[in-house]
């Protein structure tokens, strides 16, 4: 099918339908390609809880500050602005702003007099390279990990949220993980599911596919990124982080605490028991309601009016990849 | 320090390093005040430099620090004459470097036809280097970024984002190829003459004096914050179209994996020009054989607007907002 066919039909689509991009990146292309534009008012997109800095809980943020007094922390620059209970990394200056992992594993051997604590946070997608870090890392460079698992995330969202009829899976963590981790997901709670790259044409599709299969209550995984994505993921990836790091339940931001969402190793910092984290509501912040798709940014309150990229009062704001800083942009 | 202290030692560097490389008649009378000849309206800037690493696959910040206050000058229609410098220098720089940098600004300031003429040094106990250079021009045209008017079109004389990828490529440790476009633009300039003094292009049909309503040097902050710019002061709207931007492959695939966009990184040899609509073709003929500005292609036009809308690639519409912070790379 011709691509101004597609593009016919999504303008002209006329049933009611809520598809949800669960990358942040996905969100991002969208956004900045102007899909929104040439979809009809029916479809409508929603991010997902893919962006790692938005479901970081307050509670690893205050962990990082606490380290600080005794560690350089060392971090992206997407976690900088994201506040802790009462401070965020911007307002310590014992850290390093790293733009690659194993820049951490640098620093801390030219320096072997200074403690390093690495601020590990991400999906599967990130994964390897931790695992990788792990096994060259010098006794002065800890890592502080946040290392999420998107499937358990997708299923409380299947759980929990029963107005999606859809999802985008993020093309990069399938790439990793694989795309048979989503079959159960698809049939279980009957959604169609489509891998997906990054071009706009190539989401283009992906939509157009995902109405395609819901209509005809197809509800199974479909894989439009073959070339990167295989069926078993990159199985020495998948060795890597096996060899180093176990499942555990995690916190994630907004949300509460997810079963076996979390990748930890033996080593790790984050001795906490998340079973006593307390997350302070922010007063009128619907960033929850946001990572779950049950709005889109501009329905929230604060939105754009006190919440912005200078001002960023919920997480979904402060990061490249949260769904309201891509939208306020 | 003692190069520093206003005595032997910084008259030592003085002689040894900035007038030796950037001597001319005026510099060599080392008056306290350069006594410059100057007719009509002048434009005068002032710029400091930062910039880490202070050298880089392209350029350093000698060069930097002549070009940014070069470039200025010319997007107000002027040719640049005379530049100052002032050097703040870390404790315990080294002089090598230094004059590898000082040799720079001055080759680069040959090249762009200026003058240095007055200058300045401190030592201080903070570690680098910081220049600041102020210049003078001579206005010849009449162009102002309040001038853009609805229905021109806009040029961007070159490929967008290679100043900011090579800068980020150096402090992030990634290898490649991408140069920093730091360069003079002068060519333009020289442009401006051509049309004030016989307004003809090259098949002899008359160029208006006023074809080129407005320009500005595209640095920090990139295309969209010009055009952001230019829609507040010229009261209108831009539309430019993605298949048009033009970016070479290297920083395409730069910002693709790093979640960046050439249309809001910065540059430091690349203008942006607002041509009244029937000259534009011939002034893009004009400027694509500028040194410098040989990929420079239209980009858009102007719209009776109020926003900086992009037609996208896929042909949706999307409005670009100002940049509001610098681009960090994502996580994932």
């Amino acid at each position: 099918m011709d691509i101004e066919k597609i593009k016919k039909y999504l303008k002209n689509y006329s049933n009611k339908i809520k598809i949800m991009e669960v990358c942040g990146t996905h969100t991002s292309v969208i956004r900045k390609s102007g899909i929104k534009d040439l979809l009809s008012d029916n479809i409508n997109l929603v991010s997902g809880p893919g962006c790692p800095v938005c479901v970081t809980s307050v509670f690893y943020i205050d962990k990082l500050i606490e380290l600080s007094k005794e560690y350089i922390i060392l971090t992206f620059g997407d976690m900088v602005k994201v506040k802790g209970s009462k401070k965020s990394l911007a307002d310590i200056s014992n850290k390093i702003v790293l733009y690659n992992p194993m820049q951490a594993i640098d620093l801390a051997l030219q320096n072997p007099t200074k403690k390093y604590c690495f601020a590990a946070v991400g999906f599967e997608t990130t994964l390897p390279i931790y695992a990788l870090m792990l096994e060259k890392c010098p006794d002065n460079l800890k890592l502080l990990t946040s290392l999420k698992s998107i499937i358990p995330a997708l299923e409380y969202i299947c759980d929990n949220e029963k107005t999606i009829d859809a999802f985008l899976a993020p093309g990069h963590v399938c790439a990793v993980i694989g795309a048979k981790p989503f079959y159960s997901l698809a049939e279980k709670y009957k959604k169609p599911i489509i891998i997906t790259g990054f071009s706009p044409l190539h989401i283009l599709l992906s939509i157009y596919t995902a109405i395609q299969m819901f209509e005809l209550k197809n509800y199974s995984v479909k894989n439009l990124y073959k070339n990167v994505v295989k069926e078993n993921g990159n199985e020495n990836a998948l060795a890597l982080i096996d060899k180093h790091f176990h499942i555990a339940d995690d916190y994630w931001r907004g949300i509460g605490i997810i079963k076996n969402s979390a990748y930890v190793f033996d080593d790790d910092f984050n001795v906490n028991n998340i079973e006593d984290i307390i997350e302070t509501k922010i007063d009128g912040c619907r960033c929850t309601d946001v990572i779950l798709g049950r709005i889109n940014p501009i329905e929230c309150p604060l939105f754009r009016k006190f919440c912005t990229p200078l001002n960023a009062i919920g997480p979904c704001m402060v990061s490249s990849e949260g769904a309201c800083g891509i939208v306020y942009s | 320090m003692s190069h520093g202290s206003g005595g032997q030692m910084t008259a030592k560097l003085i002689n040894d390093i900035f007038f030796k490389h950037f001597q001319n008649d005026i510099l060599l009378k080392a008056e306290d005040s350069a006594v410059l000849d100057m007719n009509g309206k002048i434009a005068f800037t002032t710029d400091s430099f930062v910039v880490e690493p202070l050298e880089f696959n392209g350029g350093d910040i000698g060069k930097l620090a002549v070009c940014g206050t070069v470039n200025d000058l010319i997007s107000v229609g002027a040719r640049p004459l005379y530049l100052t410098c002032g050097f703040i220098i870390g404790e315990g720089f080294s002089i090598e470097q230094l004059e590898r940098i000082v040799i720079s600004m001055s080759e680069t300031a040959k090249e762009a036809g200026v003058k240095i003429v007055a200058g300045d040094t401190k030592v201080i106990e903070t570690k680098g280097l910081f220049i600041n250079t102020s210049g003078i021009g001579d206005v010849i045209s009449s162009v102002s970024i309040s001038n853009s008017k609805k229905g021109s079109k806009i040029i961007v004389t070159g490929n967008l984002g290679e100043h900011q990828a090579s800068i980020m490529s150096a402090r992030m440790g990634i290898e490649n190829n991408i140069k920093s476009d730091v360069a003079p633009l002068i060519g333009l300039a020289n442009i401006f003459e051509k049309l004030q003094n016989s307004p003809k292009n090259i098949d002899n049909s008359e160029i208006s004096k006023t074809a080129i309503q407005t320009m500005r040097d595209i640095t920090r902050g990139g295309l969209v914050t010009v055009l952001h710019e230019l829609c507040e002061k010229s009261n209108c709207g831009v539309l430019i179209y993605e298949k048009k931007i033009p970016v070479c492959n290297e920083v395409k695939g730069f910002c693709d994996i790093l979640g960046l966009e050439p249309i809001y990184m910065a540059n430091e040899g690349k203008m942006l020009i607002v041509v009244e609509e029937k000259y534009a073709d011939k002034v893009l003929e004009f400027v694509k054989n500028c040194l410098y500005c040989e990929n420079a292609t239209i980009v858009g036009e102007i719209t009776d607007g109020s926003d900086v809308i992009l037609k996208t690639l896929i042909g949706g519409e999307r409005i670009l907002s100002p940049l509001y912070s610098e681009g960090l790379p994502r996580i994932c």
